[in-house]
């Protein structure tokens, strides 16, 4: 049983849309704990 | 070596050591105490744990070791990878909660060690974390070279001492808060940095579509769900994975410099989260080298090939920055965890008044000799998986042992020291011959069933409050 093209193109778009995800997350962490003086 | 290649060399190195001295700075700045060379403080929020985490795991393993898996055995094995990177935190969230409860004033899984199971498990420990420790090391060294030689034609010594020294300069001299100061940076650049490239290549390639097309042409198994190979290695992988990275000292020690057990909760979910499209991604790689003309003479090497041939130099550039910062931010974690090791786990038990101030200096001689020993090793260019793999098979001998001396006061050192060897004796055979994942499953059985038997077995019963009498600030 094969893994169908729609899978594998979803998997691919769903991945690469979470890796800008992941990015503007981390940025909007990073902005939060500077705000509530929790950098570090 | 090539203009491109100079360019990419000089390139690596003002980022390396712009990062490097900013993260040292930054980390002295908050080194209020000797103490804080190893635990930074006690102090860390979501954002900087969350990073580290995310740092951590993008090393160049999760750059170049998903690719060569699912360059060989396929997509099936390529989601396991993913999954395992991810799971592996998840898994690891529990025991957080019971190490920080047992042991508030840790440094080391060795010293937990010691203080559970006493010397005979304490070796045991050590050996299996410090050969982890530098294979993690070593691995990220390979990578980031593999990537200059493959991509600019870079020299391999030329690469490993670019990569190599600011890492060595920031975990010498910063500890762990610089490791972490130095992780939260390169998490933030990493993500773009590889969005960047890997849009580039798929959109060049016609999307995934057309990646699957070429796949289905040229090598159909691979897209099976049920490939045998991918399917063991899926297992495998998960297995492998979630116990290295239990019993990694990095993890642990990042465990201790957290403000709170819910801010490691809450960060490594986050990471779980976020690590598997990064996993995904760069394994897609791998998938996108089968279908190139070229033939690949190391698998470790499939990622670089398809990302040299697939996106134009300016992507590919961005592709190496991406891999510095990757091998950097774990190789300096790796070293940080080194420099733990060496000061509290191997001279402070010798030398007991040691003051924190020697401990520290003898964890930056330490984090120097490691760091100059894996670039002699990295040098050689053995395959990133193989190596992962075989650090790997010692933790999952080790994990189950570890962990249960956090939960049983009745497996005595004896035991757990035990069930460790035997794990590792009776996985070792198959491994690299027949299939790994009967290898990994051989040394858990084997550790795991030794351990209940020393449970029901034993007579003394430990005291737990005696990991916090004597695991105590430095």
């Amino acid at each position: 049983m094969y893994y169908s093209k729609l899978f594998f193109e979803i998997l691919v778009w769903t991945c690469l849309a979470g890796l800008a995800g992941v990015f503007l997350f981390q940025l909007w962490y990073f902005v939060k704990d500077v705000k509530n003086k929790k950098f570090w | 070596m090539s203009t491109f290649g100079i360019i990419l060399v000089v390139l690596s190195l003002a980022l390396g050591t712009f990062i490097a001295v900013l993260g040292t700075h930054f980390s002295k700045k908050k080194l209020t105490n000797k103490e804080a060379y190893f635990t930074a403080g006690r102090n860390i929020s979501v954002a900087f744990m969350t990073a580290s985490f995310i740092a951590y795991a993008v090393g160049t393993g999760l750059i170049f070791s998903p690719g060569e898996t699912a360059y060989t055995t396929g997509l099936t094995a390529m989601i396991g990878y993913g999954l395992a990177i991810s799971l592996a935190y998840v898994f690891f969230i529990p025991f957080t909660k019971k190490i920080r409860q047992r042991i508030p004033e840790g440094h080391t899984i060795g010293e937990y060690a010691k203080a559970r199971y006493g010397r005979p498990m304490y070796l045991v420990c050590l050996a299996v974390s410090i050969i982890y420790m530098f294979v993690l090391l070593c691995s990220n060294l390979i990578g980031a070279a593999i990537a200059f030689k493959y991509i600019g034609g870079v020299p391999m010594i030329i690469s490993i001492l670019t990569i190599g020294i600011p890492t060595i300069y920031f975990a010498a001299f910063g500890g762990v808060g610089a490791a972490i100061f130095t992780s939260g940076l390169q998490s933030l650049l990493i993500t773009p940095l590889l969005l960047i490239p890997s849009a580039v290549a798929i959109f060049g390639l016609g999307g995934p579509g057309a990646i699957f097309d070429g796949l289905m042409e040229k090598a159909p198994d691979l897209l099976k769900i049920d490939f045998g190979p991918g399917v063991q290695f899926a297992i495998m992988i998960v297995i492998a994975v979630a116990a290295a990275e239990m019993l990694n000292q990095t993890l642990w020690q990042r465990i201790y410099t957290a403000e709170s057990p819910k801010v490691i909760k809450k960060s490594l979910l986050s990471a779980a989260v976020m690590t598997f499209p990064m996993t995904i991604i760069a394994a897609l790689f791998g998938l996108t080298a089968i279908i190139l003309p070229a033939s690949i003479e190391n698998t470790s090497i499939a990622s670089a090939m398809a990302i040299s041939q697939t996106v134009p130099q300016w992507a590919c550039a961005i592709f190496v920055l991406v891999v510095v910062l990757a091998a950097s931010s774990t190789g300096g974690d790796a070293l940080s965890g080194f420099a733990s090791i060496i000061s509290l786990d191997i001279v402070k038990p010798l030398k007991p008044n040691i003051s924190a101030g020697k401990a520290m200096s003898i964890g930056r001689i330490g984090v120097m000799v490691c760091g100059v020993a894996a670039m002699i090793v990295a040098y050689f260019e053995p395959s990133i998986l193989m190596l992962l793999l075989t650090a790997d098979l010692l933790a999952t001998a080790a994990i189950i042992p570890v962990m249960v001396g956090l939960y049983s006061r009745r497996v005595s050192g004896i035991w757990a020291a035990a069930a460790t060897i035997c794990g590792i004796l009776a996985g070792l055979p198959l491994f690299g011959q027949y299939s790994n994942l009967y290898s990994f499953l051989l040394a858990m059985g084997t550790s795991g069933l030794i351990v209940v038997v020393g449970h029901f077995a034993g007579k003394k019963e430990y005291n737990f409050d005696r990991l916090k009498t004597e695991i105590t600030h430095l």
